[in-house]
């Protein structure tokens, strides 16, 4: 804060100076300053900074003397060599109604390239941002004027705040999907970010209902993800909507920091409900008994809910991962609005069961006997879900995966 | 269709051994199997078992020798078997307890199999349990389902819709110049298959009238697509795999790189040896433009993986792996937004995987080494080499320990990451460089409570290079989670609290520079990021509620930038009305302030989703509702919108068979700008549309 006074202090000072110092002997560009001495940037990854210009400029004392200040490009520099151009033109009309300086204040966002901080780094100097900036003003000019900014790659207590990727995918790693109505389905991005700060953005989908002519989006949820010090992060959508059959296009739009890459869409199309039993998605089922901590043994009692309709109930057990506990994700944020009505069941999905039992859609209460839990080595933790099914095969509910310790 | 598959003994009509099982030999290759008759032979041991009676039960066969999936399974059982010993007979399909659907009378058990039975093999076990307890296993058999007799797999399913769409009203939108657009999609799986071959393809396209929403700028094209072939047998197998995979490498130089190429597996049977091999392109795709996308060597990288597991007792406790890869090609394509320069990398890494103590200790380690042109081939320096590992130790200690009745399950574990200044690989390319880590964390769980702990201690500038300042980021979480245990009323119906769940997680970050740039000493980083996340919600049987709130703080105590601060509250719901009628509302608020600055900016984002079922099957409705609003500095438009669709079903999808609606949907929004009053502050579109779909199964 006090920096960025410092920067509107020093751009003051030189307006005023420029103002009150009268016409110079000669006329045109007077001098070319940016407000900061030098910019960090990051050593790791391509930097999104923001530089401002401070260009004087005197018209002479053939009044009025109107121009155009303006420079085509800029030009990055490393030990006097070039190593990279920012083509965005740089320009202002400016009267010159009286023989007093003009302060023209020009401000730009770029992106310094990871490769420009590597070769700084490697030769131990920081990066030159040099603009140079023309006056077509007549008479007296025209006239130029060259100022540069020292980019030095720093640490991640300083580097700039911003987004240098982001890689967006579906919930399966796929990038396009084909899938039925009602089905489950999430989008995952990954961002590497510099600096600290808190990305803000929000999750938008633009809908069948619009992509049959002008795709429009809408927000689907806030995203607020605090990052610290340049890091992975990964933030996971909501549910996206499958009720609308047809096109749907998602993305993450970033709002800060501002990305310097076009934010990516996945696409995904919308059929209608599949009548095959295995397309289905199930609803939460709850789980009543046993409570968390119980021990896995003989007496141990199973017990569920009631889903109607159902004509099996099936009590999977399957291996937890082995070993102790991986270490803990600090790094991933799921957005939970709107609220996903289908449960988690991602780390059991696929696999055989090692055993359980199956039993009548009447019954909502089972142990499981000696033959089956002999199929489960002692000492080991293991996961267990208690699915309903219909005459069909469809699933028509199905328990989070659950935890249990068998001595 | 299914058949028995005959062979083996004493049951006669399928692969196995039936009779007294004491000494049994499980068919297949399931390792748990095995370990199961172990100990049913060492549960069956006792005298009381054998003082049971011998009797051999049969699996009786077909006439034909195959069968719906859906037939029952018949066992014979000896005509002068006691029928008290009948209560005592259960049966197993896939290691499942399926007594519940099995009748025992005259001499016959006869299961019928709840769910039809999947192609393949399917394990099958009668038991006999004693008056004692005891278990004994009276048979077992390997039913081969198979398709015909030349195959056991072939299945070809397909989910196929498209839909003409013709604009009937517009306003305040740029339309594009069809009035009559039209779109489709499809999804496409077959596989083919026996006991030591199976082929499998799988894809997806997407057509659109209007080139500027086809995939990758054409009409139509396939999106994504995947071809594995797999061989195996007693001791070997081997497989390729096609189009858009990930190889499953996992390390510090490739992890989760999802890319279209080609990769070769093999290796033994016991999993003791895999080798992987692989050409994979740099950049993400879709479509086919490149239909493999390894065409050209500027695009790609190409290596390969072995994993050992040395010591065959321990093969569940020890992995080596080697990977090695080299390439060229940038970053980004489809789905990702990066720098995209093209660059030549190549790397290497071994790492150690082990378990010890019954599985309570884990030991692993990994050393890494890439070369990378940072600064494009061929230009500027030359590629810079650098190194990276990470050791972990975690510790499970008090594995099945119980207080107050309730198993505890608790690890600590300790790791420690170095990755070099300049350590960057093509196949992961979002890997952090530049961090020298050191994280202590703790998972505890016990009784309705959960807890996670973690703390590093990170550097950057691990070259230690005098240009670069050294900065330390200390990163302290927690994480805990309450789940109250509730029982459900004495009419099975649940309080009105339903199932409750509490959470609250919280971050610290504190970062510092504790050793400078000799060329800018005077640069300082001091800065606090601090948040707290309380969250809490039910569920019920036919609705949920969730409600959150996250309190968010930057403070840079060297002025940098500004001090900031966020508070998020989050609300969400799912109601199951009826069968007919589910809503989804949802409401976010949002509070930005910039301390230093004095600004503040708000946000409203509510939602609700309406799904309604007036004529099951035929006529349903659905749409949605959306605000956002937005005030405070930077104030931008308000928006109000509607989706919405009605489908009126002519003929219901069936498998194999047309399904035919029709639908009304559109679109209409509501721009409220405070600073001006145009007639474009009101758009919509709507359409009226014809839908076909075919979804095929065979």
């Amino acid at each position: 804060m006090i920096l960025r006074h410092r920067s509107l202090a020093a751009a003051l000072v030189v307006c005023l100076a420029a103002f009150f110092a009268g016409p110079p002997a000669m006329a045109g560009i007077v001098s070319v300053d940016t407000t900061q001495s030098r910019i960090a940037i990051s050593a790791t990854a391509p930097s999104t900074i923001t530089v401002t210009w401070l260009v004087v400029r005197n018209p002479g004392t053939v009044n009025p003397n109107p121009g155009t200040v303006s420079s085509p490009n800029g030009r990055l520099l490393v030990n006097g060599a070039t190593v990279g151009t920012i083509s965005r033109i740089l320009s202002r009309s400016v009267p010159g109604l009286t023989p007093a300086n003009e302060s023209l204040v020009f401000t730009e966002t770029i992106t310094i390239p990871r490769a420009a901080a590597f070769r700084a780094i490697k030769s131990g100097v920081p990066v030159v941002y040099r603009r140079s900036f023309t006056d077509t003003g007549v008479p007296p000019g025209p006239a130029s004027g060259t100022g540069s900014v020292d980019l030095n790659p720093s640490g991640p207590g300083s580097e700039p705040f911003s987004v240098s990727r982001l890689d967006l995918q579906f919930d399966d790693r796929t990038r396009v999907k084909v899938l039925p109505k009602g089905s489950r389905l999430r989008a995952i991005a990954e961002l590497n970010t510099t600096g600290s700060g808190l990305i803000s953005g929000q999750w938008e989908i633009a809908e069948a209902s619009t992509t049959a002519g002008t795709p429009v989006f809408r927000p689907l949820a806030l995203v607020r993800q605090g990052v610290a010090g340049g890091r992975r992060t990964t933030i996971v959508s909501p549910p996206l909507p499958t009720r609308f059959e047809g096109n749907t296009f998602v993305r993450l739009r970033l709002t800060d920091p501002d990305p310097f890459f076009d934010e990516p869409e996945l696409q995904y199309y919308v059929t209608p409900k599949s009548p095959l039993p295995e397309k289905q998605e199930p609803l939460l089922m709850l789980v009543t008994a046993p409570s968390p901590g119980t021990p896995l043994t003989l007496t141990t009692r199973f017990a569920w809910q009631a889903v109607p309709g159902t004509y099996l109930y099936k009590l999977e057990f399957f291996g937890a991962p082995s070993g102790p506990a991986e270490i803990v994700a600090n790094d991933e944020t799921v957005s939970s609005v709107p609220l996903d009505p289908v449960p988690d069941t991602g780390s059991v999905q696929g696999r055989q069961a090692l055993t359980g039992i199956v039993a009548p859609g009447a019954v909502t209460e089972v142990r499981l006997k000696d033959y089956s839990l002999a199929h489960l080595p002692p000492d080991r933790r293991y996961l267990w879900t208690v699915k309903a099914i219909d005459q069909d095969g469809t699933l028509l509910g199905v328990s989070p995966p659950r935890e249990i310790y068998k001595p | 269709m299914w058949e028995d598959k005959s062979g083996g003994s004493g049951a006669g009509s399928c692969e196995g051994v039936s009779g007294r099982s004491r000494l049994s030999i499980l068919p297949g290759p399931r390792p748990g199997v095995a370990a199961v008759a172990v100990t049913l032979a060492l549960l069956a041991s006792g005298e009381a078992a054998l003082a049971q009676g011998d009797w051999v039960p049969e699996l009786v066969s077909t006439e034909n020798g195959s069968r719906n999936r859906n037939d029952p399974i018949v066992l014979a059982l000896p005509s002068d078997l006691d029928a008290a010993i009948y209560p005592r007979l259960a049966v197993e399909l896939d290691d499942l307890d399926m007594t519940a659907f099995a009748t025992v009378e005259a001499g016959r058990l006869v299961l019928t199999p709840p769910e039809a039975l999947s192609s393949g093999a399917h394990h099958l076990r009668l038991v006999e349990r004693g008056d004692d307890g005891s278990i004994l296993e009276r048979g077992s058999w390997t039913l081969d389902i198979r398709h015909s007799e030349l195959l056991r797999d072939l299945s070809l399913t397909a989910d196929i819709a498209g839909e003409i769409n013709a604009r009937v009203a517009d306003r305040g939108l740029t339309t594009p110049s069809q009035h009559v657009t039209g779109e489709s999609g499809g999804n496409v799986e077959a596989a083919a298959g026996d006991e030591q071959w199976r082929v499998s393809a799988r894809g997806n396209y997407l057509y659109n009238s209007q080139l500027e929403l086809g995939l990758d700028e054409r009409n139509f094209d396939i999106g994504e697509y995947r071809i594995d072939g797999d061989i195996e047998n007693e001791n070997f197998f081997a497989g390729l795999t096609v189009g858009d995979h990930d190889t499953g490498i996992d390390n510090l130089i490739m992890s989760g790189f999802y890319r279209r190429g080609a990769s070769f597996r093999a290796g033994l049977a016991d999993d003791r040896l895999t080798v992987t091999g692989f050409v994979q392109r740099t950049e993400s795709l879709v479509g086919t433009r490149h239909v493999v996308g390894i065409s050209h060597e500027e695009d790609r990288v190409e290596g390969a993986s072995v994993a050992i597991r040395p010591i065959e007792a321990l093969k569940d406790n020890i992995v080596l792996t080697g990977t090695f890869y080299t390439g060229e090609g940038s970053d980004g394509g489809f789905g990702i937004g990066t720098e995209e320069v093209i660059q030549d990398g190549s790397g290497w890494s071994v790492a150690a995987d082990t378990l010890w103590f019954d599985e309570a200790l884990r030991l692993r380690g990994e050393y890494a080494e890439t070369e990378f042109d940072f600064d494009g081939k061929d230009e500027g320096f030359s590629p810079e080499t650098a190194n990276a590992y990470s050791v972990l130790a975690s510790l499970e200690p008090l594995r099945g320990a119980t207080l107050d009745g309730s198993v505890f399950n608790w690890t600590i574990g300790v790791q420690r990451d170095e990755v070099d200044t300049f350590f960057q690989s093509l196949a992961n390319p979002s890997l952090q460089p530049d961090r020298e880590t050191t994280t202590v964390y703790s998972d505890f769980f016990w009784d309705e409570f959960a807890a996670q702990l973690r703390l590093d201690h990170q550097l950057n500038n691990v070259d230690d290079l005098d240009f670069l300042p050294t900065d330390r980021n200390i990163n302290a979480y927690f994480n805990g989670t309450y789940t109250p245990f509730v029982e459900p009323l004495e009419d099975g119906s649940m309080p009105w609290y339903g199932q409750p769940f509490f959470g609250i997680s919280a971050a610290l970050y504190e970062i510092d520079r504790v050793e400078h740039s000799q060329d800018f000493p005077d640069d300082d980083a001091d800065n606090t990021t601090r948040s707290l996340t309380l969250s809490s919600g039910s569920n019920y049987q036919t609705w949920s509620w969730n409600l959150s709130h996250t309190i968010y703080s930057f403070e840079d105590h060297v002025d940098l930038s500004s001090d900031t601060r966020n508070n998020s509250t989050a609300l969400s719901a799912y109601v199951l009305v009826d069968d007919w009628l589910a809503l989804s509302p949802s409401l976010q608020w949002d509070m930005f302030e910039d301390l230093d600055e004095g600004d503040d900016a708000q946000n409203l984002v509510a939602g609700l989703g309406v799904d309604i079922t007036v004529i099951p099957e035929t006529l349903t409705a659905s749409m949605y509702y959306s605000l956002n609003h937005r005030m405070g500095d930077g104030d931008t438009p308000d928006t109000s919108s509607l989706n919405g669709e009605v489908v009126w079903t002519l003929r219901p999808a069936e498998v194999n068979q047309l399904g035919i609606a029709l639908a009304f949907s559109g679109f209409v929004q509501q721009t409220n700008d405070d600073f001006s009053n145009s007639e474009d502050d009101m758009q919509y579109q709507a359409f009226t549309t014809l839908r076909l779909s075919l979804p095929v199964a065979y």
